[in-house]
């Protein structure tokens, strides 16, 4: 058998149809953008759809601690959006729908982090992996490769439907209404690349959770929050969902609101259809800062916003989708491999009674247990990724789920096996204590590779684990027990709103230095599914934050009544105080006194704000009749390459196609749900655009609308090749029609 | 073997004595005066990360990392891309070595001089890792590892003359084609990169 030479090739036939022609589509993109025949703005978008995002330094400069430094790309003035230079390293996120993931997965993507990335694949706070300093032209097949064990990227990053979350313990837990794994996966393919999600101003995040009380789902952060839960109907136990809308963290966050306190499984589907919708059409599009949902629901109220979400189910045209996995809800079922039985008694390694006390979980599966692997700052290296996959292979038949805090859990344990466990976690570096602890820190990637990044939250995160670690055996179970979360910006990707203390990135300037600084936020609450937001305190300079920790966790350990939780005490306690106990902190000695404060954690480089960027967090809003253009283009370049090879009865179709799917694009400014059928396109096409004139040309009139109705009615095969030639031209310059045509319709709907 | 993906890990002495952290100023300190033939980008700091990549200068067309992987610290050379102008008219897997082990000498080189850690800081020239770092045209099979033996032979014997390196292929790599290169006499990094010339 030949050697395959591309990943293409090696990988043919492990793909669905569809993963492998949307990867494709993808590659002809990455070609025309560096013909610079797709705008960067649309490119942007386009890749960050399927995960690929900026990084740091990707506008070609950095400041290296004396002067902001040039870094010359060798892709020269090519981008790949707006002030993101080609060649610059990016991130991949690659999205893990409710954290679920396979052993075959999970080796594969240590084997990307080796070959990709820096050998590093880091778990998010949304339970995707991320791999970090990727190029844009490994993307593809980094892809490819995701695709041949049943990941997409597709809809990681942009304003899209984001990973929908999960809690890791769905199905095992004691608490929960029903196993909501089935119910989560079906709406991330639901909703994933659907008509409807296709147009919002920003992201829409998803999060299901079993049950009302814990913190493992955060639904009321959620701009969907989904729990749980069970009725009696007619005599039988119904299920459903409480359905939560418009909660988000971000620079104002918001507690998601309650729109109905039954959602039935059946409606489940269709009334998330119905909110994205809604979003779509009345979001905010133009103010990037109040396009999140939450704001939509601000504004309208809870009681619009739920006749709108209501009326507009109500016109939904059916799908068979929303309810055909109702039929089996079992198909994502995790299995056991080995028989469940109890711990034995020992005696046990060394270390195994304070992990097993810390991370051990007891499944209400009689024998069972869920095992969390604490992953400092959500890193593991490829090394120890394919390390747990084999030994998920040899004690649960392979399985994991990511979680929110950036760990990973085993679940159906054996308890019996927990010891042995212990020591092959122990031998692969993934036997640390103290999971959901107060040194099982979240923080988000800050400056070490975000834009945005003000102040160094994984520095941060990584000196206080230390401290905490140090002083762990000294430390009061109930600080013990504390949550610490920390964003290296207000945008709260780190979570901070929702921890014990929680720490986010500012800067202050001092004489004519910038200070690394955190806001102190206190009094968030990750219980109750995120129930409640902390507040910020103060700003203190990023190298006495351990201290403000020493002091709170101090603070806390003598003076709190009996079961007294965080929370109440800060509350009892008050801010004033709580501030008079930091004030000292506050202070920052000179720059000729001590420069250690004008530095971030694990960075000499004297501070710098110089080194932000613009977010890809928004993405950029770019249409669905944008896409469906730039679709088309790229379907009229493939129409010409086939021309050149000869595949004339290809070459025909696809310019048709090209002219299909322009007209569709159009066609959806006014009519989104335009079916797929050709006769129904053009008839669609011919009645909203040829009899209104709008699609004609200023000069030309309606000849390039003809040039549509020509080649649905010439056919596609046994052309001349000389037809087909002609039919080529015609579908570029039909589209570029179509590009005229939507910029005289904004043009008029600007002015009206 | 079509690749540029390879990869060379140099151990550290083990009379070396320097702390991780140390590295990450001298790495900052090299972006700064963009020291290597390289478009130096950045310093990645997973020191929490047990047994990983330390700390990480990435640049565009590689990566130098110091690397604890298997418990033992090293300068792992990881070659991505060739584009680099001293790489620009690079071909065939001979040249392409010769050009990983002056890269991943070079970096020992100015370590070992660098002001911060001079004295304390010896690689080892004695015991190598290689690594090509693309599983799809150099898996670790008998083919690959022979067609990878061809072209590394007269290098080696450039590099230690007279010597009988021993050269073996690892099976526990998982699916990279990986070598271990132990000479029975150690040589300095001078050494090395001075026969390399």
């Amino acid at each position: 058998m030949p050697h395959a030479l591309t990943w293409k090739d090696a990988l043919q036939g492990q793909l669905t149809p569809e993963l492998d022609e949307e990867i494709t589509i993808y590659e002809t993109q990455i070609v025309l953008r560096r013909q610079g025949k797709i705008d960067e703005r649309v490119f942007a978008e386009t890749r960050l759809r399927r995960g690929v995002y900026g990084q740091r330094y990707d506008n070609g400069q950095r400041h290296d601690g004396v002067a902001v430094q040039q870094l010359p790309f060798p892709c020269g003035e090519l981008t790949k959006g707006p002030q993101t230079v080609w060649d610059a390293p990016g991130m991949q996120r690659i999205k893990i729908p409710f954290g679920g993931l396979s052993a075959s997965q999970m080796e594969t993507l240590a084997d990307l982090a080796e070959e990709y990335s820096d050998g590093i694949c880091h778990i998010t706070t949304r339970q995707d992996v991320q791999l970090h300093f990727v190029h844009i032209e490994d993307t593809p097949d980094l892809m490819r490769r995701l695709a041949a064990v049943g990941i997409t990227t597709l809809e990681a990053c942009g304003n899209v439907v984001r990973n929908v979350t999960g809690c890791p313990l769905a199905g095992v837990c004691h608490d929960e209404g029903f196993d909501i794994t089935p119910y989560a996966h079906a709406l991330t393919y639901f909703l994933l690349g659907h008509k409807d999600t296709q147009d919002f101003g920003r992201k829409f995040k998803t999060a299901f959770s079993g049950c009302a009380q814990h913190a493992c789902g955060l639904t009321n952060m959620h701009d969907l929050g989904l729990i749980a839960h069970t009725r009696q109907e007619h005599g039988e136990l119904q299920r459903g969902f409480q359905f939560y809308v418009g909660g988000g963290l971000g620079a104002v966050p918001h507690q998601a609101q309650l729109l109905s306190e039954f959602v039935t499984e059946d409606e489940l589907l269709p009334m998330a259809q119905a909110v994205c919708r809604v979003f779509a059409r009345l979001g905010e599009k133009k103010n990037r800062a109040r396009a999140r949902l939450k704001f939509l629901v601000a504004k309208l109220g809870i009681e619009e916003f739920r006749r709108l979400v209501l009326a507009e189910r109500a016109i939904l045209p059916d799908d068979p989708r929303w309810t055909a996995y109702l039929r089996d809800l079992h198909g994502t079922d995790d299995q056991p491999t080995r028989p469940g039985a109890p711990l034995g008694a020992g005696p046990h390694p060394e270390g195994f009674a304070s992990w097993f006390e810390s991370n051990v979980y007891h499944q209400r599966q009689p024998g069972y247990a869920v095992v969390t692997i604490c992953l400092p700052l959500g890193d593991l290296t490829s090394q120890q990724m394919r390390a747990l996959a084999a030994i998920t292979r040899r004690y649960n038949g392979g399985q994991s789920r990511t979680t929110v805090e950036q760990n990973l859990v085993l679940r159906w344990m054996s308890q019996a096996d927990l010891p042995a466990l212990y020591t092959e976690l122990l031998a692969a570096g993934l036997g640390q204590a103290g999971a959901e602890t107060l040194a099982d820190i979240t923080a988000c990637p800050g400056t070490d590779t975000c834009k945005l990044g003000i102040s160094s939250s994984r520095g941060l995160a990584a000196e206080l684990r230390q401290r905490v670690l140090a002083r762990n055996g000294a430390l009061d179970p109930a600080v013990k027990a504390l949550k610490m979360k920390i964003s290296g910006c207000f945008n709260s990707c780190g979570q901070h709103h929702v921890a014990d203390i929680g720490f986010y990135g500012v800067s202050r300037k001092v004489g004519n230095h910038a200070v690394p600084h955190f806001q102190v936020v206190l009094g968030g609450q990750t219980t109750d599914n995120a129930g409640a937001y902390g507040l910020s305190t103060v700003a203190i300079p990023s190298k006495r934050i351990p201290d403000v920790m020493a002091r709170l966790t101090d603070l806390y350990a003598k003076e709190r009544q009996e079961h007294e939780t965080f929370q109440a005490f800060i509350k009892r306690t008050g801010k004033a105080r709580l501030r008079t106990l930091l004030e000292d902190l506050t202070r920052v000695p000179a720059y000729t006194e001590d420069r250690s404060y004008y530095a971030d954690w694990g960075d000499p480089r004297e501070y710098s704000l110089g080194d932000m960027g613009i977010g890809e967090c928004a993405g950029e809003v770019v249409s669905m009749t944008q896409f469906g253009l730039a679709a088309s283009e790229r379907q009229a370049f493939e129409a010409q390459l086939l021309l050149e090879s000869g595949d004339y009865n290809k070459a025909a179709y696809t310019a048709y196609a090209a002219m299909l799917q322009a007209a569709k694009a159009l066609i959806q400014v006014q009519y989104i749900d335009v079916q797929e059928d050709p006769g129904h396109i053009v008839q669609e096409f011919r009645q909203r655009f040829y009899d209104t004139q709008l699609f004609f040309d200023p000069f030309a009139g309606p000849k390039f609308a003809l040039y549509l109705f020509l080649a649905h009615d010439e056919g596609q095969s046994d052309l001349a090749p000389a037809t087909v030639r002609r039919r080529v031209e015609e579908a570029r310059l039909f589209i570029e029609a179509a590009y005229a045509c939507y910029n005289r319709l904004g043009q008029q709907s600007a002015l009206l | 073997m079509d690749t540029v993906k390879f990869e060379l890990k140099i151990f550290l002495d083990d009379s070396s004595d320097v702390a991780v952290e140390e590295f990450i100023p001298v790495f900052h300190d090299w972006i700064q005066a963009q020291e290597l033939d390289e478009l130096l980008i950045d310093v990645a700091d997973y020191r929490h990360v047990p047994q990983g990549p330390s700390v990480v200068l990435v640049a565009h067309d590689a990566h130098y990392i110091l690397d604890l992987a298997e418990g033992r610290a090293g300068l792992l050379y990881s070659r991505r891309r060739e584009t680099h102008p001293s790489r620009s008219a690079m071909h065939g897997v001979d040249e392409r070595l010769r050009s990983v082990w002056q890269c991943a000498l070079t970096a020992c080189q100015r370590l070992e001089a660098h002001p911060a850690l001079h004295g304390r800081l010896r690689f080892r020239g004695d015991e190598l890792l290689l690594r090509c770092n693309d599983r799809l045209t150099a898996p670790n099979s008998a083919d690959a590892y022979a067609t990878l033996s061809h072209h590394l032979t007269p290098l080696l014997t450039a590099l230690y003359p007279g010597q009988q390196v021993a050269v073996q292929q690892q099976q526990d790599a998982g699916s990279r084609l990986t070598v271990a290169i132990q000479a029975p006499v150690s040589q300095g990094v001078d050494t090395l990169l001075s026969r390399l010339a």
